[in-house]
């Protein structure tokens, strides 16, 4: 058998889904596939589909999911069930994360705004100064803040700065022809945008964007939503009384439609309450028929449901896995996945 | 004239020009000077380098491949180049192990095309394949415990309540 860095060689002509198969025909194969094998093909078709965004544990098993769901009748996203409390033990209580939403504030010489949390951006190229700038979101993250806003009531420009990166110009810059409502969800250090079109420029149709390459990932009356998650790779869509799963890829642009799936939840979203704001606050809240309270939090590309019990206290009832629970709660956990996105830039 | 000795002590005759295809024998004749004599080649067996002398041989023409290249290749460049040329499609048409060997050799004496062109075979013949198809390919054996294959399936299938 060849050694893994030759085998990375061969690894580099393949595309992902010789590279699952190899790794399924041996233990030999598979032995000397590295984990950065799958990481760097993965990222190559679906760069937001992360063990820490999914419920796999590792790139191998991340790109091999990924191919499955591009298998004919494959299911490609699990039904939201109730869970028995039982399950997980305990009552938990969601932690409402810290408030999202930043305001603008430029340092004395007026042209570099600092984030609440420290990271600098220049916007000297903007002409702050002059009043036709509307902002539209300043969304502040320890390890990321994104900034949108509209120029002389025309072009929307997205500029995302990552914390750690050098210098104060932004890390990404996107101007896009977009209509006022505009959705933003962060995961890690990917940015999804859900956004209209510019009716003047095109049918008032949804469109979803991945920012950090500019791919247009859904468009054209494609999108059910604005609000949407991003978790297992595929984009999720809440209805009145279901979710859609969405399979998308960086491929899919070119080779096919994106292929959605739907299921029923086992509660009924039967009238769903006024929207908190996914932005500000990081999760919705959903009332069932009986007037009963539901939260979900997608803010971290996860989808945890949670039913009131009493007074400020929910209990999950979606089946994420506990690791992704503790994830949400633990805020020291939180921290080293935020040290991780640092590290990694 | 050079003399490479393989594992076995079996001593190939080649042209300077032929020998220096391999970037380490080049490096090697260049320190030591023109009188090299035998130069022992101690990971590869005779028959392993009697196919590379005959690939250095027939190549000994080309341009050489410019020193960290690989490192500027783009993903453009890297799609251009699944292209095998014919010569060298027949030159590699020999048994799995004899390719690996091959792919090894180019590695050690640091030929970077019969390494690149070597990969390019292989993956060729995995692209597109089934597990089982790979099998079949590479004559080898399913070794993965029923566990591992029960496991196997799971990923493949989706398991509802993992």
């Amino acid at each position: 058998m060849l050694p893994p860095e030759l085998v990375e060689l061969i690894a580099d002509q393949l595309d992902i889904r010789s590279v699952c198969a190899l790794s399924q025909s041996s233990k030999s194969w598979s032995r000397v596939l590295s984990d950065s094998v799958f990481r760097s093909k993965l990222q190559e078709v679906c760069p937001w589909f992360e063990p820490q965004f999914s419920h796999r544990n590792t790139w191998r098993e991340c790109a091999i999911e990924y191919c499955r769901r591009r298998q004919v009748g494959s299911k490609f996203a699990r039904p939201i069930r109730k869970v028995d409390a039982e399950e997980f033990g305990r009552s938990l209580t969601i932690v409402t994360r810290p408030e999202l939403v930043d305001s603008l504030k430029l340092e004395a010489d007026g042209k570099v705004f600092t984030s609440k949390y420290g990271i600098r951006l220049d916007l000297s190229a903007y002409s702050l100064m002059a009043n036709h700038l509307s902002i539209h979101k300043l969304v502040s993250f320890p390890h990321v803040v994104v900034f949108i806003f509209m120029l002389e009531g025309a072009e929307c420009h997205v500029l995302i700065k990552y914390k750690g990166s050098k210098g104060t110009h932004p890390d990404i810059r996107r101007v896009i022809q977009a209509s006022e409502d505009i959705y933003c969800h962060v995961l890690g250090r990917h940015v999804f945008l859900g956004f209209s079109e510019d009716p003047y420029f095109d049918n008032d149709q949804p469109g979803i964007m991945y920012v950090n390459n500019g791919a247009i990932l859904m468009k054209q009356g494609h999108a059910p939503r604005f609000q949407f998650t991003c978790y297992d790779g595929l984009l999720l869509f809440f209805d009145e009384e279901s979710y859609t799963s969405v399979r998308i890829s960086l491929e899919s642009i070119t080779d096919h439609e994106p292929v959605m799936e739907e299921f029923i939840s086992g509660y009924q979203f039967g009238y769903p309450s006024y929207k908190v704001g996914a932005h500000e606050h990081g999760y919705y809240s959903i009332e069932d028929n009986f007037g009963k309270l539901f939260l979900v939090d997608d803010s971290r590309g996860m989808m945890v449901c949670a039913a009131e019990v009493d007074c400020g206290r929910y209990r999950v009832i979606s089946d994420v896995q506990r690791k992704a629970l503790d994830e949400v709660n633990d805020s020291s956990k939180q921290q080293e996945t935020l040290a991780r996105f640092s590290a990694r830039k | 004239m050079v003399t490479l000795v393989s594992s076995d002590g079996v001593s190939f005759n080649v042209d300077q020009k032929v020998a220096s295809r391999s970037a380490l024998i080049k490096n090697m004749m260049e320190d030591i000077g023109e009188d090299a004599g035998e130069i022992p080649v101690p990971n590869v067996s005779s028959n392993v380098l009697k196919k590379v002398i005959e690939y250095c041989t027939y190549h000994k023409d080309d341009p050489l491949p410019q020193s960290g290249e690989d490192e500027g290749t783009s993903a453009a460049d890297k799609k251009k180049s699944t292209v095998i040329d014919d010569w060298d499609y027949n030159f590699l048409q020999v048994d799995q192990e004899m390719l690996f060997e091959i792919i090894l050799t180019a590695n050690y004496l640091d030929i970077k095309p019969l390494l690149d062109v070597g990969c390019k075979t292989v993956a060729n013949m995995i692209k597109g394949k089934t597990p089982e198809e790979i099998r079949r390919t590479f004559n080898i054996a399913n070794d993965f415990t029923p566990e591992e294959e029960a496991q196997i399936r799971r990923e493949n299938e989706w398991a509802e309540d993992r």
